[in-house]
């Protein structure tokens, strides 16, 4: 397998009394899928937030690339290739869906001072090719408060995927989805399969099996097991934590 | 209308033609103001409307923090007195012709003036901002408003400068060419200088930073997950927002020939603000129109009646109510920011 573009090394993190993150290691191929199960509150947004810089970790490193993140900003981490979407959607209501992604394609370019980059046609067909890799083509003028839920979902990776990054962490990209909207949403993932590797945390384990090439799971912080699909279906011990909960 | 929405990619829907007249209109009334007042015999209409179009200055200034980068600043009064006491302190020691602080060579040059006023609110905006900016909500409005407080009472206790009695100057900054003891010439150039400073605003709100800002304002979380330092952009637009305040209260100072404390208060900072929403926060007009509004119902409701305040609180609770998003937004189809 090829070297990891990004490696978490026992990485921990405390919220007053309470272990969130305990000594983690974990880390993603470059054109990987790598899933990160684990039941409500066992850390996984927490996880992503220290990764991207948002939450600063009590130890561990992070590597990108092989190349320490630690001290960097949450905007040089973006730089280097780090992207996420969120469990709940963040995007920009006020605008269009078309400038949502124009922003993250403004975020490290410069302009030349004096253009409104709202009225550069280059940069629309540009941010216009973005949703149409998430499946939202024709959708650019719709004020992003009048998006669907499912809309903005896919409108996040879409965000996302305009920074460029290298390693997207997606932070439950089916939650509150319809049968269809999820099955269009791995349909998306799975064509981005090979141009962008990705931690993939979710709790539809159906989307999980169709798209991981190994799966994390994490219970109280802690991973307890790593592997194929085959292997954590089998794991006794994901069984009784975890899967058991389900398949009864 | 609506079916014409999404058509263009480039054109955004919700506005009838006739509104993308209406600043043309606005315009020529503006130019032809002093000359209906001097027609009709009512030259104090003159001051008065130079009055609203400073404040317009100021108000379409805070917008840049307020109504782009959703930054409520309860401190803008500050900036305004600081712009206005610089111009108050280089004239005074222009008349006199000693050096402030011994060797800063005073001045009566307008354009001198004024640009001393905006580099010297920048500055004091760039100081107040970096430490308020650490927070926001109402710390950020409680720490605006105490900084301008300072401020107020270490103009209010400097003596060498008027104190509270404030700090009047024996004639207005000069502009080479100009005669500015004539209202209508001032009037013009305070005109002129709102007009120069909507442009600037507009290329802001239509530029690559004012896209990002608005961003920030919808959600800083968001704008940091694709690489924004948020933090030094609300910073970038509360320091531009002071500068253009310190414009404002600079003019002020040179258009009454006088400053005071008065022009820090919190009250000074909470008609602007009153402004700004009244208008139309987000909007390019919409502070100037809230400018001329609150000044015209003051005044008029002060011709009226001496007890005109107890009129004016309900009075601009009606009109936020009617006008929902702003003056600016009448007859707009979409409600909004
Ligand atoms: N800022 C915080 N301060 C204190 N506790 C927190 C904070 N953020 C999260 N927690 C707690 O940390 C634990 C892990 O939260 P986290 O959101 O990472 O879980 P999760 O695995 O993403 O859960 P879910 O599947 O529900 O999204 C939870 O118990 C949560 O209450
Ligand atoms: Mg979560």
């Amino acid at each position: 397998m090829s070297p990891p573009v990004l490696q978490i090394e026992a990485l921990s993190k405390r919220f007053g009394g309470l272990l969130v993150t305990d000594d983690v290691t974990l880390d993603v191929g470059a054109a990987e899928i790598h899933a990160l199960i684990g039941p409500n509150g066992a850390g996984k947004s927490t996880l992503i937030g220290q990764v991207m810089g948002e939450i600063e970790p009590d130890s561990g490193t992070i590597l990108l690339e092989g190349q320490d993140l630690s001290r960097l900003s949450q905007a040089s981490r973006v730089r280097r290739g780090l992207a996420r979407t969120f469990q709940v959607p963040e995007v920009l209501g006020e605008y269009g869906a078309r400038d949502n992604v124009l922003a993250a394609l403004l975020a490290h370019r410069r302009t030349r001072p004096l253009v409104n980059p709202r009225h550069d046609r280059a940069l629309a067909e540009e941010a216009d090719g973005f949703l149409l890799r998430a499946g939202l083509a024709g959708r650019g003028d719709v004020r992003v408060a009048d998006l669907a839920h499912g809309e903005r979902k896919l409108l996040e990776l879409a965000v996302a995927l305009a920074t460029m990054p290298r390693v997207l962490l997606l932070d439950e990209p089916m939650a509150g989805l319809g049968p269809g909207e999820s099955a269009q949403m791995i349909e998306v993932l799975r064509s981005l399969r090979g141009e962008v590797a990705m931690l993939l945390v979710e709790h539809d384990m159906n989307a999980v099996f169709a798209l991981a090439d190994r799966i994390s799971v994490l219970v109280y912080g802690r991973v307890i097991a790593c592997g194929s699909a085959e292997d954590i279906q089998r794991d006794p011990v994901v069984r009784s934590a975890y899967l058991g909960t389900e398949e009864a | 209308m609506d079916k014409a929405r999404g058509s263009d990619p480039m054109k955004k829907s919700g506005s009838p033609r006739w509104r993308g007249f209406l600043p043309l209109v606005g315009l020529v009334l503006l130019v032809a103001l002093p000359f209906a007042a001097q027609a009709f015999g009512q030259s104090a209409l003159t001051s008065l409307a130079t009055r609203m179009l400073i404040l317009a200055i100021a108000a379409s200034a805070l917008n840049i923090a307020l109504g782009l980068g959703g930054l409520v600043s309860f401190g803008h009064a500050a900036f305004y007195g600081v712009g206005a006491y610089a111009v108050g302190i280089l004239t005074t020691h222009g008349a006199s012709g000693m050096p402030f602080l011994g060797f800063v060579p005073g001045s009566e040059h307008l354009a001198v003036n004024l640009l001393v006023a905006m580099s010297v609110s920048g500055i004091v905006a760039g100081l107040i901002g970096a430490l308020a900016l650490r927070t926001s909500g109402v710390p950020f409005i409680m720490i605006t408003l105490a900084f301008a407080q300072m401020l107020f009472f270490f103009f209010v206790a400097l003596k060498a400068y008027g104190g509270d009695d404030g700090l009047s100057m024996r004639r207005r900054n000069a502009l080479p060419g100009l005669n500015m003891r004539d209202d209508v010439t001032f009037y013009f150039t305070s005109l002129t200088i709102l007009l120069a400073w909507l442009g600037v605003s507009a290329r802001l709100f239509h530029s690559r930073f004012g896209l990002l800002l608005g961003g920030i304002r919808q959600s800083e979380r968001r704008m940091q997950a694709i690489g924004v330092p948020t933090v030094r952009y609300r910073w970038l637009a509360f320091v531009l927002s002071g500068v253009g305040t310190g414009l404002a209260g600079g003019l002020m100072a040179v258009f009454g020939r006088f400053v005071s404390p008065d022009m820090m208060h919190w009250t000074q900072s909470g008609e602007l603000l009153i402004m700004v929403v009244l208008g139309g926060a987000g909007t390019i007009f919409g502070p100037v129109l809230g400018a001329f509004a609150l000044i015209g119902l003051e005044t008029l409701l002060a011709g009226w009646t001496e007890h005109w305040q107890i009129i004016l609180g309900p009075a601009l609770v009606l009109m936020a109510l009617t006008f929902r998003g702003g003056l600016a937004r009448l007859g707009r189809s979409e409600q909004g920011p």
